[in-house]
């Protein structure tokens, strides 16, 4: 019985605040709910709905796209930071406390500065006009990245495949990596001070260089850390909803809209709530879904 | 099971109790004494002695009323007004933004049927009329108000070899000067954005040159795409692609047009409101000039005024409505806007010699200024139809991706109204 008693208010706390949200949410994607009215049932209605709707598909593409982005660039980065502060430098707790700085910045703060730093007149323009590149509206810019960086040699194109991820997107995109990259460059640095200093040593007393005890010994010691970052930094960006709230509000026309912003806007806005209780149900699928592809290309299942 | 796991447990069981029975709602005591909860947006730093001293007044000379004050960032005061009214706690009297999206669900008190004649001939009728009424009742106490006023920067005029004493005095002549400004300086002419405008959103720009209304009677379809609204869009995108308007207009968010008048990135902010001298220092105090609103084809100028709504499932209607009456009425409102430049709402407050003080700071000049142009003007209500939210995020995007040059501006109200008609049928 005292086991129970000690897992029941944690067990309680977790059905109410997590459980029940959780079934309540399958409940009401069955049904059409506004908040005022009784909810009535629709069965799979809103799920037809979201495959049709070229709204949702349009920021799926969205979210997809910015997942794409930010998870490598999470996970190199991440990876490069723990390296450069791993070693044994003098100042090396400094650099580890500065780095983290942005992890514990409100994301308000943080979107306002970088809204300062992207302006179109702003100071990474003002960078890019001292080496003689008229720089974009970064948040404003609706042109794929492709696009902008074969415009700035001169080269105008109108290609499909270089439309996306819009330069917009992108921008957001970068200051998810900045803000999130020293938290998972903590995750890895655990990691690097558990590889054994006499697997590196042995390394090198075979003759591999810095880069070989990294390709070698390093990446293959910190598998299980990079199998952890790519599962969590996967759910994050599936689920960012501040960068978009504070920076653009999902625009321009819903090019750097994301599907958390999207259920808040559908929930909260038009008052959708069964509909916006679907597609918070096909988030949670896709983010299952890439958590299992990220388990099983990584053989976190054989890991311990 | 032992003796310390016991005590822990029966901790744990107290503590729920204590929660479960504290989540109860608010009831009527049991000596008659009613207790109303009354949410105002963002005045709680600012202005919390002028509320609490209002809120003793009242208690004072109504002892069997307890009003509960709850100060709501405005950011979120339409999210947490939602929940709490899910959790049937919703406040007595609340001051809410976004207003359409209530309305259609007969979820506030009508005050037509709860508020006196002689009551509601004291308040404006523009303001009675304003952002409080749908469809021909009105579901909102008017409180105070704002007119918008432009506010320019001399030295981005003198700069651009504009005379800076002598500002637009049409929207058209305003674009101009904006053009001029951005090709001699490089800076921008109008802080404006997009969505969600606090100056004038797409269908507001509409309706300052006289295009309006954007529906039938019968709100059956939209009548947007009509050649006088293209030319009106078109000036604005040709405006945005000239750089009349920051780039960033297109996916900015809450106070940046304020942010980018302060930091000198535009040279005039359309806006309603003396009071946000508060964020200017010093020198930028000297720059910054206030003048009545460029007129559009409308002549008038765009007002705004906030309000008090009382939920239809309030236990205390009448306690509420008295309450709000209370602190909209003209002592009250007056005070406030003595302490703040905002405008009252109310007939024989406006009319106090105040407002046409001789003015002392820029601030005053925008307050006389502001005040002095309620005859001269229209509130900025929007349509109001069912699922307007909605309709306006149609109008956004396809607003946004004709000033973006991805579409034409045909193209933008052909697809506006299509969508928007498809939405009606479907209501």
């Amino acid at each position: 019985m005292t086991p129970y008693l000690f897992v029941g208010p944690g067990l309680l706390l977790l059905a109410t605040f997590f459980g029940y949200p959780v079934l309540d949410t399958i409940w009401l994607s069955f049904h059409k709910y506004n908040i005022f009215n009784p909810a009535q049932f629709i069965g799979l209605d809103n799920f037809h709905r979201a495959f049709s709707d070229e709204l949702f598909l349009r920021v799926l593409a969205n979210t997809l796209l910015y997942a794409a982005i930010v998870v490598p660039a999470l996970v190199v980065l991440s990876f490069l930071l723990a390296l450069l502060l791993n070693s044994a430098v003098p100042g090396t707790k400094l650099f580890r406390t500065a780095y983290y700085i942005p992890v514990v910045t409100s994301i308000v703060v943080a979107g306002i500065i970088w809204k300062w730093l992207y302006n179109s007149d702003g100071l990474l323009n003002a960078l890019l006009q001292g080496l003689g590149i008229a720089g974009p509206a970064w948040l404003a810019d609706t042109r794929g990245v492709g696009q902008v960086l074969l415009g700035a040699l001169g080269i105008q194109t109108q290609s499909v495949w270089l439309s996306e991820p819009a330069l917009a997107l992108f921008s957001v995109a970068m200051v998810t990596v900045w803000k999130a990259s020293p938290y998972y460059m903590i995750i890895y640095l655990a990691g690097l001070q558990g590889i054994s200093k006499e697997l590196e040593e042995a390394a090198r007393v075979d003759g591999a260089g810095r880069w070989r005890v990294v390709r070698h010994v390093i990446i293959p010691g910190i598998r299980p850390y990079t199998l952890v970052v790519t599962i969590i930094a996967t759910i994050a960006a599936m689920r960012t909803f501040g960068e978009v709230y504070v920076m653009t509000g999902g625009g321009p026309f819903h090019r750097t809209n994301l599907l958390s912003y999207y259920i808040y806007t559908l929930g909260f806005k038009y008052l959708e709530v069964g509909y916006a209780a679907a597609v918070s149900l096909i988030l949670l699928l896709i983010i299952m879904l890439f958590a299992m592809i990220n388990f099983r290309l990584s053989g976190g299942d054989n890991t311990n | 099971m032992p003796a310390s796991a016991c005590r822990t447990s029966l901790v744990v069981l107290f503590c729920t109790l204590v929660l479960v029975l504290s989540c109860g709602g608010r009831d009527e005591e049991a000596d008659g004494q009613v207790t109303i909860e009354f949410w105002t947006i963002a005045l709680g730093d600012a202005f919390a002695d002028y509320i609490t001293g209002m809120i003793d007044t009242y208690e004072t000379a109504h002892p069997n009323v307890r009003v509960e004050w709850v100060d709501v960032s405005g950011s979120e005061v339409a999210e947490k007004f939602l929940a709490a009214l899910v959790g049937g706690t919703p406040p007595d009297l609340a001051n809410l933004y976004d207003l359409p999206r209530f309305f259609q669900f007969d979820i506030l008190a009508n005050m037509d049927s709860l508020v006196s004649p002689v009551a509601r001939d004291r308040r404006l009728s523009i303001f009675w009329q304003g952002m409080g009424q749908y469809q021909g009742t009105s579901y909102a106490l008017p409180w105070y108000a704002g007119v918008t006023m432009m506010w320019y920067n001399r030295e981005l005029f003198e700069r651009a070899g504009l005379d800076p004493d002598r500002p637009p005095t049409t929207i058209d002549e305003m674009l101009a000067f904006g053009r001029q400004i951005h090709e001699r300086t490089g800076k921008f002419g109008v802080s404006w954005r997009l969505h969600p405008s606090l100056v004038a959103p797409p269908w507001a720009l509409l309706r300052l040159d006289g295009v309006w209304p954007l529906f039938d009677e019968a709100y059956t379809h939209s009548t947007i795409n009509t050649p006088e609204a293209a030319l009106v869009l078109q000036k604005w995108v040709d405006a945005y692609s000239d750089g009349v308007l920051p780039p960033e207009a297109l996916a900015a968010a809450h106070r940046d047009e304020v942010n980018w008048f302060i930091e000198g990135r535009c040279a005039m902010l359309p806006f309603a409101g003396g009071w946000i001298t508060r964020y200017f220092d010093e020198s930028f105090e000297r720059k910054a000039v206030p003048v009545a609103q460029p007129r559009g084809a409308l002549g008038r100028v765009p007002a705004t005024n906030q309000v008090l709504v009382v939920p239809r499932m309030s236990p205390h209607k009448r306690e509420a409505v008295d309450f709000g009456l209370f602190v909209t009425n003209d002592v009250n409102q007056l005070e406030f806007s003595r302490r703040v430049a905002i405008l009252p709402s109310t007939k024989a407050a406006i009319a106090d010699p105040y407002f046409r003080r001789e003015p002392e700071t820029s601030e005053d000049r925008a307050h006389i200024l502001s005040a002095a142009d309620i005859p001269n003007s229209f509130v900025m209500a929007p349509p109001d139809v069912p699922g307007w939210s909605r309709m306006e995020d149609v109008l956004y995007e396809e607003f946004a991706r004709a000033l973006a040059r991805d579409q034409t501006v045909a193209a933008c109200l052909s697809r506006v109204q299509r969508k928007w008609d498809h939405l009606l049928a479907f209501q």
